[in-house]
Parts: structure tokens; C-alpha cells; sequence
């Protein structure tokens, strides 16, 4: 996992909270979690691990295939006894279960499909580092009540995990680590398919959530990209306290082109990482922009929509991608997200 | 038979308690309406009411649907977003207004049959005010769709014309015909939008009379300045908590704040807006934090939108709760008399002084 481990660029970090060299179990007992101070921006190193090995077309064009979508995100710990190689048992018990639930009486009869099939596969083209495990594919299938008609995807999962960082969990081999469950589906199906993978592998799911200091973090990481074509305004959406009756909630749209003018004047070119101070600066910039204008705090209020030109991301966990060029690094600030809420555990 | 599913479509619009009063005003029941039994489910009585208006009127009737559309509008304007316009005048002559509402039936329905064939055309007067709903069908269709419909309230004797559900097409035609058939010269898109017909009429047309002035509108101004008795009453501490050990040692800044934004707001419920929307093409002012931003010249292009169910009075309890620093800016305390809701924010320059001043 650690081939190509910047040292450099972790000692570069200010000095307290170095985050390289510390083991999981020294964050388990302090009652509070350090922030961290800077996080990685673009990729290990200059280079793309994923540029070194040949890629078929193919595995490209699967990265579409999440854009322009709206996911749910979960958070996975560690599988027990994983086995890539038994994906084909995993699909016939699935659809095992969710037969027998569907007999049972519970949730789905609710739809006018009938969950047909499951089937585990690799989704080729997530993976950021050679450390990191192979992305996972959960499609269920439903056929129409009526009996005609083809199945289709009812509900698409994607358990994954893109460049983990390097003090992440240490564990042994039969564990899996795929901290990020994407789901596209309804609600009733995605309960029975997390209960199952829970009582399957021994592990624990659930939502995740985003503070409006991660979110934050976001749309001070990610406002300053901005594509050739198809380029949206940066937003961020407030919600207002609900003390103040009658507002709800107070949303800030940027141009693009001027948001990277102040995302350039901020960042340091040099430096791989972005610093909590460029983060601090780009937002508190920002409200400072509108409380001239307006004498209203937005520092009071909770963050709790963001949209940049590559995604739009909100408190409650749900993503959209916009750009397939830069899926990559938004599900690798997700992993390590992802990571620190499960170690917050 | 088409007509059937209009009308269940409308009827399916009212409440329960509703349905009695409207098809009262609606009328075209006539005695069938008493032989309906209200207490049975929604969609019985709806079958009762088509089939009791199919048997006075075998041949259908053409206002039916219209009039019937618009009183289930009158109840429920506020599930659709109204837009304010504003004729003018050239000269200070006053306009041939009308506020007979068949007369001005009439009048539009003969300007508007020069542009469209095929149309149905319903006025009504509720609560001092025209509503008017028209219902424009292309050629090809024989009868004009419900979805298509234009409604428009108008307040006779004044300027002021509320609009929803334009569509493009027909949108110069019809804001033409109210110019015509109210004699005026023009009409402007005022940029003031909202849900509550009432509200959006208060700020058009009271809007010098807005905020703290609103007091001498509704009379509640003390006419006799030497009695002191009503002052005592007013005068209530607002704090419910008696605990003695509470000490509260901001009170003279509380009251200070409060009595500011008593003077811009005025102590009268505030008319309801549900988003004020600001483009913002000033300076970056955020060079504190940012200071590589300050060499940047030119606007920094944002746009700010405040959205909630009565924006105007949400921004007061911004003052109230300490979230917003008080006195605010004019932009954001003097919504109430400005008549608008899309506003643009620009430095004071030069080039920009000649616009302000034509817009004044």
C-alpha cells in the first residue's frame, strides 16, 4: 500500500498533526479527532499510479457511467472474508434473500417490479493505487409485474475505495477495506441489500453525512477546478437557523471563471496539499464578500449544499457527479473522509 | 367525454369544505345542488356534480370551465408564482379604466378575438379586484387545454397587474390588450414575483406607505397624544423569564437594536415574499482574507438568493437574533417599499451614475 509513499509531503505539513506514522489505535483513545490540517489535492506524486497500467478503452467509459447521477453515500468498515473470486456465490445468495424477503411479504411488493436477480461484479476503473482493493458492482434486477417487458436495474451499489490513506486501518489479510458504498436505487431495496452485506460480512453500514465544515473543505478543494466545457457557477447553500422564522435558507452562486481567479491567488502552486489556512481563506473570503454587502453572518449559519463545476454535494450524503475527469478526485476526498468517520467510531 | 375529465381535474383542485361555497358562487347546478350529498367520498360527489351539470346542460355550456377554474384559483392562488406588471402612461391623463367586469369582459374580449380565433375568456371581481382568466388554444386543437391557461389579476383604477402562467407564444399578445383595453401606453416587468397575490398587491400599491409608515395607513397611530393610558399597555417587557438570579446584561443594546428595526420595518406583520434575488457585479471585498485579489480589478460576478416563506420578516429576526448587524443596508431593510425582488448591486461609478438616475 505504501509504494509510493511521499514522505516528503507528510513531514511538509505543519507540525503537530503529522498524519503519516501514527496507527489507528493511538486515534481510538482521545475523545476528540484532530482536524485535519491539509489534505491531498491531486494524486500520490506527480504521476497517476493508474497511468502505468495499460487500460482498455472499456474501462474508461465505465467512470461515465457515474456521472451524471445522483448516489447515495454509505459508510463500509472492513469486510470479513471477502473473496473476489466468489462474486458468483454472493450474487446467488443475494437474490436469495431478497426472495425470500419479497415472500415474505416485507418492502418491495410495494413497487410494481418484483426483484428478479442480483449479481456481484468488478467495476473496473475505480481503483486509485495498487494498495487499494478492486471496486465492487452490486446490480439488482427487476422484471415487471405484468410479466412482460425485459428486466431492468432497479438499484446499482458501488462499494469502492480510491487511494486509502496510508495510516489508515492496518489489518489482516481476510478483511476488505472498501470504505465508500455508492448507491443509486429506492430505499426499501438498498435497507435489504446493507442489511444483508452486514450480516454476510460482518461489518456495519450507514450513512454518511457531511459537516458543514466538510462541505466546506469541499467547495474550497474542488472551486477552483473548472473544466473547458460545461463549467457551472460554485454555489454554496445555507440553511438558516430556526430561531429566524420565516427564512429558510440564503444560497451564494459564483461565477466560475472569477472563483478561480480567487482559488489561484489563494493556493500555493507548489505545495501538493491544500492547507487549512487556503481552505480558511477561500471561504472566509467569500462571507466576508457578502457580509460587506449584506451585515449578515453566514458564518452562523450551516452549510449545507455545495455544487462546483465537478459535483454537487450535500449534508445528507447524496453526490452527483458532473465530470468524468475528475470522479477520481472526488471519490478519493470521499474515501478519506470516509475513513476518518469510521475511525471516529 | 373530455369535458367530464376537465372538470373532475378542477374539482379534484378543492378541499372537501370547499366544494360547497365554490359550486354555490359557480351557479351552474342550480337546484341539483342541493341533491347533493357531501358527506360521501370525493370522487362520488364529483360524479355527481358532472352528472348533475350534464343534465342542465346536455350541450355543455361554454364559461363552465372557465368560471369554475378561476373560483378554485381565487382559493388556491397561492400554489402558483405571480408576476407584477406595471402600465404607464405618457401623459398625466388619466386612463378610461374600467371596473365593471362585464364591461371589461367585453372590451378584451374584442381586442384579443383580432389575435386569436379560438379562446375562452372569464372575468370575475373577488375582493376588489378583476381576475381574469384567459385560455388560448392553438389552431390545429378544437379546444384550448387547461394547462394553457393565463390568469391575471387587475386592481381597477390602478396601474398595477398581477400575472401568472404566461406563455411565451401569447405573452405580447395579451400584455397588448390589457394596455389597449385599459388605455394606457406601455407595460413593465417590475421584477417583483411571489406566491401571495395579496402581498404582491401591498407592495405595488402601497409602496410608499410601507415599514414604519404603514402605521398611519391602518390608523394605529395614537390620535389623542395627550391621553396616556394606551402608551402604559404598549410599553410590556417582552422578557417571560422572572427568574430573579437571570441577570441580562445587554439589555440597553437589545432595546436599542430592537427599537432600529421597529423604525425600518414598521411593528405591522410584514407583506410576504418568498425570495429576494440579488446579482451582485461590485468589487471582490474580501481582500482581508484573500489578499492576492487585491490587484483584481473588475466586477466579481455572484449571485445571492434569500429564500423562506415570508423572506422580508425572516430578515427582520436576522436583526432580532443578533445573525445580522444592525442598521442594514437599505437593499435588504427597505425591501417592503421597493416593489421589487430582483435587484442588482453595482459600484457607485461613474459610468454607472447615468443608469441610476434613468431608473429613478
Amino acid at each position: 500500500m505504501a509504494e509510493c509513499t511521499p514522505l516528503s509531503q507528510i513531514t511538509n505539513t505543519t507540525s503537530s498533526t503529522g498524519r503519516g506514522g501514527r496507527s489507528w489505535t493511538q486515534r481510538q483513545h482521545t475523545p476528540y479527532t484532530r482536524t485535519p490540517r491539509s489534505r491531498r489535492l491531486t494524486g500520490q506524486g506527480k504521476t497517476v499510479p493508474l497511468a502505468r497500467t495499460p487500460q482498455a478503452p472499456r474501462t474508461l467509459s465505465r467512470i461515465k457511467e457515474l456521472v451524471n447521477k445522483t448516489w447515495r453515500l454509505y459508510k463500509v468498515t472492513p469486510l470479513y472474508k471477502f473473496d473476489v473470486g466468489s462474486l458468483r456465490k454472493y450474487s446467488r445468495l443475494l437474490s436469495a434473500h431478497l426472495d425470500a424477503e419479497y415472500r415474505k411479504g416485507i418492502a418491495v411488493g410495494v413497487e410494481s417490479e418484483v426483484a428478479d436477480s442480483a449479481r456481484f461484479s468488478l467495476f473496473k476503473g475505480l481503483k486509485g493505487a495498487s494498495g487499494d482493493s478492486d471496486a465492487i458492482e452490486i446490480t439488482v434486477k427487476a422484471k415487471p409485474k405484468s410479466g412482460q417487458g425485459e428486466s431492468k436495474v432497479v438499484l446499482s451499489a458501488i462499494l469502492c475505495s480510491v487511494q486509502l490513506p496510508d495510516d489508515a486501518f492496518l489489518f489482516p489479510e481476510s478483511f476488505t477495506f472498501l470504505p465508500v458504498m455508492m448507491v443509486k436505487g429506492g430505499v426499501g431495496l438498498t435497507k435489504q441489500i446493507v442489511s444483508w452485506l452486514e450480516h454476510q460480512f460482518d461489518c456495519h453500514i450507514t450513512h454518511m453525512s457531511f459537516s458543514p465544515y466538510d462541505l466546506s473543505w469541499m467547495v474550497a478543494m474542488w472551486g477552483g477546478c473548472v473544466p473547458e466545457t460545461n463549467s457551472k457557477p460554485v454555489e454554496m447553500m445555507y440553511t438558516v437557523p430556526k430561531e429566524v422564522e420565516g427564512l429558510s435558507r440564503i444560497t451564494m452562486t459564483i461565477d466560475a471563471k472569477v472563483c478561480k481567479e480567487l482559488w489561484d491567488s489563494i493556493r500555493d502552486p507548489t505545495n501538493n496539499r491544500f492547507t487549512e489556512e487556503e481552505e480558511a481563506a477561500f471561504i472566509k473570503s467569500l462571507e466576508s464578500h457578502f457580509f460587506y454587502h449584506f451585515k449578515v453572518k453566514l458564518t452562523a449559519m450551516y452549510l449545507n449544499r455545495v455544487v462546483t463545476s465537478i459535483a454537487v454535494v450535500d449534508s445528507s450524503g447524496r453526490i452527483k457527479f458532473y465530470s468524468d475527469d475528475h470522479v477520481h478526485r472526488v471519490l478519493r476526498h470521499i474515501t478519506e473522509v470516509a475513513v476518518e468517520q469510521i475511525q471516529q467510531k | 367525454m373530455m369535458e367530464r375529465e376537465i372538470f373532475r381535474k378542477i374539482l379534484g383542485r378543492l378541499r372537501k369544505d370547499e366544494l360547497r361555497p365554490v359550486l354555490q358562487e359557480w351557479g351552474h347546478l342550480g337546484k341539483r345542488l342541493h341533491e347533493i350529498d357531501f358527506s360521501h367520498s370525493k370522487h362520488s360527489v364529483h360524479s355527481y356534480v358532472v352528472k348533475g351539470f350534464m343534465k342542465n346542460y346536455p350541450n355543455g355550456h361554454p364559461d363552465a370551465v372557465g368560471k369554475l377554474d378561476l373560483l378554485c384559483l381565487q382559493k388556491h392562488s397561492a400554489k402558483r408564482t405571480w408576476a407584477v406588471y406595471h402600465l404607464k402612461k405618457e401623459q398625466d391623463s388619466p386612463p378610461n379604466d374600467v371596473a365593471d367586469p362585464k364591461e371589461f369582459e367585453q372590451r378584451l374580449r374584442r381586442e384579443l378575438g383580432v389575435d386569436f380565433k379560438k379562446m375562452e375568456l372569464c372575468v370575475l371581481q373577488h375582493e376588489k379586484a378583476l381576475w381574469v382568466r384567459i385560455c388560448i388554444s392553438k389552431g390545429s386543437k378544437t379546444k384550448p387545454m387547461l394547462k394553457n391557461a393565463t390568469y391575471c389579476v387587475h386592481f381597477p383604477h390602478t396601474p398595477v397587474l398581477i400575472v401568472t402562467n404566461m406563455k411565451a407564444a401569447t405573452a405580447e399578445s395579451i400584455k397588448q390588450a390589457f394596455v389597449n383595453v385599459l388605455d394606457y401606453d406601455d407595460i413593465q416587468d417590475i421584477r417583483l414575483t411571489g406566491r401571495c397575490v395579496k402581498s404582491l398587491a401591498q407592495l405595488s400599491l402601497n409602496k410608499y406607505s410601507q415599514g414604519s409608515f404603514s402605521q398611519y395607513r391602518l390608523n394605529q397611530v395614537d390620535l389623542q397624544p395627550l391621553s396616556h393610558g394606551k402608551k402604559r399597555k404598549r410599553t410590556e417587557s417582552e422578557e417571560s423569564i422572572t427568574d430573579p438570579r437571570i441577570v441580562f446584561v445587554n439589555q440597553k443594546e437589545k432595546k436599542q437594536r430592537l427599537e432600529i428595526l421597529n423604525d425600518t420595518f414598521g411593528p405591522n406583520p410584514q407583506p410576504t415574499l418568498e425570495k429576494i434575488e440579488y446579482k451582485l457585479e461590485t468589487k471582490f471585498h474580501g481582500n482581508h482574507y484573500a489578499p492576492g485579489m487585491r490587484n483584481h480589478t473588475g466586477p466579481f460576478h455572484c449571485r445571492v438568493k434569500f429564500e423562506g416563506t415570508s423572506v422580508i420578516e425572516g430578515i427582520k429576526n436576522l436583526g432580532k437574533t443578533e445573525l445580522a448587524v444592525v442598521p442594514l443596508p437599505d437593499h435588504l431593510a427597505k425591501v417592503h417599499s421597493l416593489a421589487k425582488n430582483h435587484f442588482v448591486l453595482q459600484d457607485k461609478t461613474k459610468a454607472n451614475k447615468s443608469v441610476q438616475d434613468s431608473q429613478t
